[in-house]
């Protein structure tokens, strides 16, 4: 006993001598204060408040589906869907998708990094310190300005993902104001089918409001169970289904809607173009199609006839592994069943060698067999007016204020240049201008060609996972003089980063862009808030704050709202003569209700829709684009879509396919994560703990893999680790997997996937030449061969 | 039976227990300035004693004779890294400072362990202060109310209030039981096995070795009322 | 007067979205590995001919439940005014009796031991909402009501009670 007292008596004292050297050095700091309200705090503590806000779980696009979030004593205890917005399939509807019911795992995990961090040790050795705000901020002006000063405003390129309006609204207004055109875009999605549609017949719409008309509804590669699971467009297909509609899928794997299809047709992947040049052949072969208004709207209609006859379902037959006379009765139904509607998506028309010509050709279809902005057909959109007219910043981007000469100075066109000069043909909405290919801006930090990028920056997307070759982009990540990167995560391109700032969550800012949150109705217009549920942790901050406080620290404060997120916010609010503090005292949203009976829906409004398409009508041979360079600026854009075809694939490279035999691409968008974002998230990653392959169980067993094992997938770019998922929907040569597999998820034991060779990341795969790209929206490829055996 | 402790021994030992959950708390709230690194660094690369050494010490004077206070700034530098790695999520394996995380079922922050300490804290009419927005279950929180709870005994015992010392030092036992006992000896081994060698394992250690003695300590400070 | 509230699933309107798992494990906080509601997908033939029905179910809440027969301790009761059937965790020893019971394979064992399962929402229904899994399926493919409701409600889709000794409250239908 006295030992045992003598030892620890010395040992307090030794600690408590360290003790008051410390007291000393803090200077009486504390983390603990007396409290007045303590007590009356501790009382209150079991009241459960419910805020008001929304989800973007699903999409980068931050205001979506509106969302009750439960809290209690500060703290995220429940969320659910709310019934006053028109969420989904309407008002009253109170569903959410499985991942917003993750959100408290979501706040509350402890993996998020709260505060800025600088490198301190070599790039890539992972060695950070926290610094202040005020110094990250200096730190970054301080770049920004040297950049610009030695290289010219052009040296610095900010990285996106798709669509995400603090980037799109703010962001592209400073990278105007600072003098740069690089905005760089991922060109992996909705963009690239966004532009070849704009191009061929004028519009693109994704309203599947007039569905319950239509008579033939063909899905082709559309993922909407996967990427748009509470935006109503299941819905609506499950609706017009019981309604009676015959229902098309075209998609190489049988995803839950394909396995209600009246047919599923299992295309190969990457072959879609042929598959509609072949269906252009027939119909326009056997007189199928609207004669009337082709004579009326259609340009080059004659010539586009010639061009096809060479695409015969025999041809398209090996390419795309669908029998021939499937094609021509497919072709034979889609121009006889009327109306009909094609609804597509990224796998047909974003990330494909050819995918600008497969989303013309499609467009093509529907334009020749007279389905465009019928009933039932591609309907394009009604033109409800909003009874809340809001000011919108993605308009306003202040392009004008960009050097006259820089679109010339765009280090690589994400699509042609001609075109992002013509924003009025393009849309301002939805599809920007100016922009250039992440990828190709990350290839020239290591070639210098045509010009060497010496700032980057990354906000909301994970470049180092979600492009393709990880390897280039770890490369040029190192290379690049200085990066910065907002972000919620240690992503694996933190690791190269020199600055990181701490991006706060989805629950901890009520930073809006109201004109996504509008709920436009047939009976009225909603709007609701976008409110902070809880505080932000650490000194984590909203996407939107950092933008416009880079802004004011530039010299650019008069531009960008005095550096004010209420004034910005305001200042959308103001044509509807709403004031900000109404709307957040106003729980319920603010509904407006519709004065003017809204007239019958408009159709055929082909002046109107074709209005910026040479003479008038939809370019089956297209002058707009045809025979002017190409993105690259290397060649020519083709007149009328042509087949190219993966850049490996069993009929385009039949040599490679003796020693790579299956087919290998992943499904973009999956209903339990948003690509890379959610994966660490417990009760998601319960549901696919590993990277998955989905692989038919004959082709598996062939090589020895049961299910539920761990494989080797090699293409000729590189190899990943998968785990084997038995899968009967899908045809025995092709395998269907998923990127993003860096998270780990501590909770399940299980770890983050590395994203370089032998890792998961399956972008390894595939290839990353730019000659492969498609020449007009450099979207890559998501096609490749592969050979497989057992781990 | 050793004698009890007089008065003045326990103003000692209260002292002592303040000014080293003072430091402790100090260690895991952020980072060392390099002028506070630099006294202790000091002060551990003085005398040794012969005294059987605990492990804790035994790495921290490891750590102080290997630095070089020529090159302070670097070192600092160096140990504020490792700091971020180990406890701000900059790397792969870090650290997670949490009670919740420890003794949730999903490892998640402000569950139910936060609440408690809440309630606890609120007890005593203490919140959390503004400036410092981590959930309060933050072992430097914690570690902070044990030093608050050990000043406000001293307090009591200066002024010959028994009752009061001793509901403080009940409070502290009962602390020491529900929270700190529950996940630091898992978290002190996890902080080990990441830190690897050098500063922040030497603290591990002697967390784990400190809170280890404390419930016998509290026992014989209460005898001693 | 005795009310036996259910579940009606449209397998047809099912997307496999697994929301009304997720929303249920959140709702309740159950740990990770157990599921209170399940979604399952049902293959048929092997490719090309080749398809699939995903159906999800939590437990049936019968109306001659097999588990509160055989639990020895009475923890497992039905509720008179819902016709739900829960369990009272501090009154069971996890002998797992239930289990080999039920013919559904509804009974899971949690960290505690203790048997758990769907509940019906009962906290939720006393607040007059439905089941946390019904208010969030994003395909409106799941229903709520009393058996008597739902009968009506799918008579025109060829409607069958799921069949057992049990009588399970759930109508499957296309």
């Amino acid at each position: 006993m006295t030992d045992l007292r003598m030892t620890r008596r010395t040992f307090l004292k030794a600690t408590g001598a360290l003790g008051t050297v410390a007291a000393v050095g803090v200077g009486g700091r504390r983390l603990l204060q007396s409290q007045p309200l303590a007590k009356a705090l501790a009382a209150q503590a079991e009241e459960v408040k419910i805020i008001p806000t929304y989800c973007h779980g699903c999409a980068a696009t931050a205001v979506n589906c509106a969302v009750l979030v439960h809290v209690k004593d500060g703290k995220m205890v429940r969320i659910e869907g709310n019934p006053d917005a028109g969420n989904n399939w309407g008002v009253g509807s109170t569903s959410l998708c499985a991942k917003a019911h993750t959100a408290v795992q979501y706040e509350y995990s402890p993996n998020r990094i709260l505060y800025p961090m600088k490198r301190t040790g070599a790039k890539g050795e992972g060695k950070f310190v926290r610094i202040t705000w005020e110094e990250a901020m200096s730190t970054i002006v301080s770049k920004l300005k040297e950049a610009k000063e030695k290289y010219g405003p052009e040296s610095y390129c900010h990285l996106v993902s798709e669509f995400y309006p603090p980037r799109d609204q703010v962001a592209r207004r400073f990278l105007n104001l600072y003098g740069t055109p690089n905005y760089c875009e991922c060109c992996l999605c909705h963009g690239p089918r966004y532009l070849a549609a704009t191009v061929t017949i004028g519009f693109c719409s994704e309203s599947t409001d007039d569905w319950n008309n239509s008579k033939l509804i063909v899905n082709w590669g559309s993922n909407c169970e996967n990427s748009a699971v509470n935006q109503g467009q299941p819905h609506a297909l499950l609706n017009a289904i019981a309604n009676g509609v015959k229902y098309v899928d075209i998609r190489p794997m049988m995803d839950p809607l394909a396995s209600k299809a009246d047919q599923w047709i299992p295309i190969r992947p990457g072959t879609d173009c042929a598959l509609a040049l072949a269906i252009l052949n027939v119909i326009i072969g056997e007189g199928l199609y609207d004669a009337d208004f082709v004579r009326d709207w259609c340009y080059g209609f004659d010539r586009l006839a010639e061009h096809v006859k060479q695409y015969t379902p025999e041809w398209a037959a090996p390419i795309t592994g669908i029998p021939a006379d499937v094609i021509a009765n497919l072709a034979r139904e889609m121009a006889t069943t009327k109306p009909m509607v094609i609804k597509t998506g990224n796998g047909v028309g974003d990330q494909q060698r050819d995918g600008t010509s497969a989303m013309a050709a499609i467009c093509l279809i529907e334009a020749i067999t007279g389905n465009l902005d019928v009933p039932g057909g591609n309907y394009a959109g009604d033109n409800m007016p909003s009874m809340i007219p809001l000011r919108n910043f993605m308009v306003e981007t202040l392009l004008d204020r960009l050097p006259s000469d820089a679109y010339d100075k765009l280090l690589a066109p994400s699509y042609p240049r001609f075109l992002q000069k013509m924003p009025q043909v393009i849309s301002p909405v939805g599809f920007h201008t100016p922009q250039s290919a992440s990828y190709k801006v990350l290839e020239a930090v290591l070639t210098g060609k045509p010009y060497t990028p010496r700032v980057i920056s990354a906000q909301q997307t994970s470049v180092l996972s979600q492009l393709r070759n990880p390897k280039m982009v770890s490369e040029a990540l190192k290379k690049v003089d200085f990066f910065f990167v907002m972000d919620q995560y240690w992503s694996p391109a933190v690791d190269y980063a020199d600055i990181v700032l701490p991006a706060c969550s989805l629950y901890e800012h009520g930073h809006n862009s109201f004109f996504l949150g509008v709920k436009n109705r047939p009976d009225g217009t909603w709007i609701g808030m976008r409110n902070k549920v809880v505080e932000p942790m650490g000194e984590s901050r909203s996407d939107w704050e950092f933008w416009l406080d880079l802004g004011a620290r530039m010299g650019f404060a008069a531009d960008m709202w005095g550096g004010d997120i209420e004034r910005f916010m305001q200042e959308q609010l103001e044509p509807a003569g709403i004031k900000l503090e109404d709307l957040r005292n106003s729980p319920r949203g603010i509904f407006v209700k519709r004065t003017e009976p809204l007239p019958p829906r408009e159709y055929r409004r082909y002046a109107q829709l074709f209005k910026n398409l040479p003479h008038g009508k939809v370019q089956c041979y297209n002058e707009l684009i045809g025979g002017k360079p190409d993105a690259d600026e290397t060649g020519t854009l083709p007149y009328m879509p042509e087949y190219k075809g993966p850049p490996e694939g069993i009929a385009q490279t039949p040599d490679l396919a003796k020693e790579y035999p299956l087919i290998f691409s992943d499904v973009h968008a999956y209903r339990l994560d948003q690509h890379s974002s959610y994966t660490g998230l417990p009760y998601l990653r319960e549901l696919q703990p590993y990277p998955w392959v989905k692989i038919n169980p004959e082709t598996a067993k062939k090589y020895g893999i049961g299910n539920g094992e761990w494989m080797k997938v090699e293409s000729p770019h590189g190899w990943v680790k998968m785990v084997a998922e038995y899968f009967e929907g899908i045809p025995p040569d092709v395998l269907m997997s998923k990127r993003g597999w860096w998270q780990k998820c501590d909770e399940l034991g299980l770890p983050g996937y590395s994203c370089l060779d032998g890792g998961s990341e399956v972008n390894v795969l595939y290839n990353g030449d730019r000659e492969k790209f498609d020449k007009c929206s450099c979207q890559m490829a998501k096609q490749t061969l592969v050979r497989i055996s057992k781990l | 039976m050793t004698e009890p402790l007089s008065k003045s021994q326990v103003l000692e030992i209260l002292q002592s227990r303040a000014s080293t959950y003072s430091f402790l708390s100090r260690v895991y709230r952020e980072e060392l300035t390099p002028a506070l690194l630099a006294e202790l660094v000091q002060q551990m690369a003085g005398e040794a004693t012969d005294e059987a050494e605990s492990e804790g010490y035994r790495t921290l004077r490891e750590y102080a004779a290997k630095f070089n206070l020529q090159d302070l700034e670097s070192e600092a530098t160096d140990l504020a890294a490792e700091y971020a790695a180990l406890f701000l999520n900059m790397s792969e394996h870090p650290v997670f400072p949490f009670e919740s995380v420890y003794t949730s079922p999903e490892r998640l922050l402000m569950q139910e362990a936060r609440d408690q300490v809440v309630a606890e804290y609120r007890e005593e009419g203490l919140d959390r202060t503004a400036e410092f927005r981590e959930p309060e279950d933050h072992l430097a929180i914690e570690l902070e109310f044990m030093a608050y709870l050990c000043e406000r005994a001293a307090e009591a015992v200066e002024a010959g209030d028994r009752v009061a010392a001793a509901k403080y030092l009940e409070k502290q036992r009962n602390f020491l039981q529900k929270h700190l006992l529950v996940w630091l000896p898992e978290f002190c081994q996890d902080l080990q096995r990441a830190a690897g060698k050098g500063f922040y394992k030497g603290v591990a250690h002697i967390t784990e070795e400190y809170l280890a003695t404390e419930d016998e300590t509290i026992a014989e400070l209460l005898g001693a009322l | 007067m005795a009310k036996q509230y259910g579940f009606w699933i449209e397998i047809d309107r099912c997307v496999e979205c697994y929301a009304c798992e997720v929303a249920c494990k959140a709702e309740h906080n159950v740990d990770l590995g157990i599921k209170w509601r399940r979604v399952t997908n049902v293959w048929s033939g092997s490719f090309p001919n080749v398809t699939f029905k995903t159906i999800s179910l939590s437990c049936m809440h019968c109306e001659k439940p097999a588990c509160e027969a055989v639990c020895p301790t009475g923890a497992i009761k039905k509720q008179p005014d819902t016709g739900a059937v829960t369990v009272d965790q501090t009154k069971c020893i996890g002998c797992h009796y239930c289990f080999f019971a039920c013919p559904f394979g509804v009974p899971q064992y949690g960290k505690s031991g203790a048997m758990e399962k769907c509940n019906l929402c009962v906290e939720r229904l006393a607040k007059g909402q439905e089941p946390k899994c019904v208010s969030t399926c994003p395909g409106n493919a799941l229903h709520f009501g009393t058996m008597e409701e739902l009968s009506k409600m799918a008579q025109e889709k060829a409607a069958k009670k799921l069949a057992a000794s049990t009588q399970p409250s759930v109508i499957v239908s296309k």
